[in-house]
């Protein structure tokens, strides 16, 4: 009986301590995505993912309808290899909906050099097509006929016809956001739509997708 | 309580003080006829320290992966900063690439840079020859490290941005630092322009021939209106380079190439993009009855702009005016000696 109170006050204060971050879960499905992994797409078809990396900005919290919060400077680097980079504060606990985009947006785009997360040594910037590599996902599946069976998107575009930053917008349940993998290849037709490396329709189609693919993990 | 707020508010910033290097600040010097320049400089003001390192870092090799080509390899000085004699540019390990490489000068007031306009902001012009297997060969990581090892390169970037941690932004910041100083403003044309040189009467018969035939383009006083443009160059097939629009990927943008500044032309040989020009001659030759139609010429170029020869001589009498023999032999721009 006194355990079962000492871990119900334990785990309120990790909610207490939780509530003030948001933590991105890659994952395949509900599961929780371990790169270099072998997954089952659909029938007969595998994937593994090798890379993903992509850029979470301009976060936001509102309550009833109306800004309560909103980051300064925000710009995160999120790389499904670096634990530490999944996870940052964000009172989520002050409000009912989290706003953010996914990418970066113009601005930030024609803006020069900059540093931190946006420093172009974190390889997400393109040296031939200015701008900034949104969301980037790397892998093979046993129906590319590729170069290693490989599969590289890198989506990227800011200009008005090309742009692929996208918003999204989440009614708060939790903490944890799951980046589902599975639900963006299940989208994509693997064998024929492979290799994205420019700005461009497909580039900006595919980020629309890739906008889908973010939700709170259910809670319970 | 009040007080020892304010105390520890002082020691704060006695500390931030003491970090941040104190810079010698550097105004842009240009002819207060000019348009304002394109390049925020309330955002990343010039200071003496951030011009020198990044013209150090303009002339080290260190910059490409064999240590053997360094920006000044296909930006001389001495040519209006380009690589003269060689139509297409020629890097690391002998590689040949596909463009002829631009006279660097007045990148302050460029808002779109390279022929295609395929970068977006003078900073992250450097990104691109870095990395070009076929210019540097290098990626930006390897020549962090390899700064950040060397003895002299921590001391400036903490004197320029006070951090001895070597950044791609600070790197980029820097080569932009050195890359804006170089302002040409000094040739007879601008001589003229102030009352302290009169034009010849050839270089006055030029200038109306340039002003009635080039101006839409190559617009005054920088001699180039940023826009892409088709001059009716047909495709080399060897190269298959439609400009623009492997950028925009809009079909109209096929052939259209970023005009370019006329200032210092008699030094920036070969022309166009592709250097297929040698001589001014050549490219009035061609502007003459050279003109391959399609349909995104320019419609200033439907049907050419024919000359006679004697007005391609004061043309080209004209053309001459806008060589600045102070800016291409200025000592602040060439090799740092020390
Ligand atoms: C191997 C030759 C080569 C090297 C080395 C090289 N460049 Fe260039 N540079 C070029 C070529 C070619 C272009 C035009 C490229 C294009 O249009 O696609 C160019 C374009 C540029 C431009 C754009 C000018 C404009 O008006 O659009 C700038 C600025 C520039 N280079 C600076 C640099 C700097 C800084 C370095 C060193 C980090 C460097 N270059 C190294 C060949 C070179
Ligand atoms: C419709 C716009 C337009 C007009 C009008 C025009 N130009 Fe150009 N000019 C360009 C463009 C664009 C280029 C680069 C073309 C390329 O490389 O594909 C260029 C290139 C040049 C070059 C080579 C510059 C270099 O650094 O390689 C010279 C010289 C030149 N023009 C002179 C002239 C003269 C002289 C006239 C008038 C008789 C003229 N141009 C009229 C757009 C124009």
């Amino acid at each position: 009986m006194k355990c079962a109170f000492i871990n119900l006050f334990i785990a309120f204060l990790s909610v207490g301590i939780n509530a003030q971050s948001v933590q991105f879960v890659p994952s395949f499905g509900e599961q929780e995505l371990k790169l270099d992994t072998t997954y089952l797409l659909h029938s007969g078809i595998e994937v593994k993912i090798e890379t993903l990396r992509f850029y979470i900005s301009n976060l936001e919290i509102y309550k009833n309808g109306a800004v309560v919060w909103k980051e300064k400077d925000s710009h995160h680097l999120l790389d499904a290899a670096t634990p530490e980079s999944l996870k940052f504060p964000v009172p989520i606990d002050k409000g009912d909906k989290l706003v953010f985009l996914l990418g970066t947006d113009s601005v930030t785009n024609v803006s020069g050099a900059m540093g931190g997360a946006l420093d172009p040594s974190n390889g997400m910037y393109w040296a031939w097509n200015s701008g900034y590599i949104n969301f980037k996902l790397e892998g093979t599946s046993s129906v590319c006929v590729t170069r290693n069976n490989g599969f590289e998107f890198h989506l990227g575009g800011y200009t008005r016809e090309h742009a692929t930053v996208q918003q999204i917008e989440l009614l708060i349940t939790g903490n944890e956001i799951l980046v589902d993998l599975k639900a963006f290849l299940s989208q994509v037709s693997l064998a024929e739509q492979n290799k994205i490396m420019s700005p461009g329709t497909e580039a900006v189609l595919l980020s629309q997708k890739a906008a889908s693919i973010f939700r709170f993990k259910n809670e319970k | 309580m009040r007080s020892k707020f304010i105390v520890v508010g002082l020691i704060w910033v006695g500390l931030v003080a003491a970090t941040l290097p104190t810079l010698i600040k550097v105004t842009l010097f240009y002819p207060s006829s000019w348009p304002k320049p394109v390049y925020d400089f309330e955002k990343s003001a010039l200071s003496k320290e951030g011009i020198s390192l990044g013209r150090k870092l303009f002339y080290d090799p260190l910059l490409s992966a064999d240590s053997t080509i360094s920006c000044s390899h296909c930006h001389l000085s001495y040519t209006a900063f380009t690589h003269v004699d060689h139509d297409l540019s020629h890097g690391i390990r002998d590689s040949i690439g596909t463009r002829n490489s631009p006279a660097l000068m007045n990148l302050a007031w460029n808002d779109k840079f390279m022929w295609d306009g395929a970068v977006n902001h003078l900073d992250m012009q450097a990104l691109a020859p870095i990395t070009h297997p076929a210019e540097m060969g290098e990626n930006l990581n390897n020549v962090i490290a390899k700064l950040q090892r060397t003895s002299s390169y921590p001391k400036l970037f903490q004197a320029a941005f006070g951090d001895s941690i070597v950044t791609g932004k600070h790197i980029l910041k820097a080569l932009s630092q050195f890359q804006l100083t170089l302002v040409s403003a000094n040739s007879k044309y601008d001589k003229m322009k102030r009352g302290e040189y009169d034009f010849t009467e050839q270089e006055q018969r030029g200038y109306q021939l340039f002003k009635a035939n080039c101006n839409s383009c190559h617009q005054e006083p920088l001699f180039t209106n940023g826009a892409f443009e088709n001059t009716g160059l047909p495709v080399d097939t060897t190269l298959n380079d439609y400009g623009r629009m492997l950028i925009t990927k809009i079909a109209s943008d096929s052939l259209r190439f970023k005009v370019p500044t006329l200032r210092n032309i008699e030094y920036s040989y070969p022309y166009m993009h592709d250097g297929r020009f040698k001589t001014i001659r050549q490219v009035l030759n061609h502007y003459g009855d050279g003109i391959f139609d399609s349909e995104t010429l320019a419609n200033e170029l439907k049907g050419g702009i024919p000359l006679t020869s004697n007005e391609k001589v004061d043309l080209t009498a004209f053309l001459l005016t806008l060589t600045d023999k102070e800016f291409l032999f200025n000592p602040e721009f060439a090799f740092p000696r020390n």
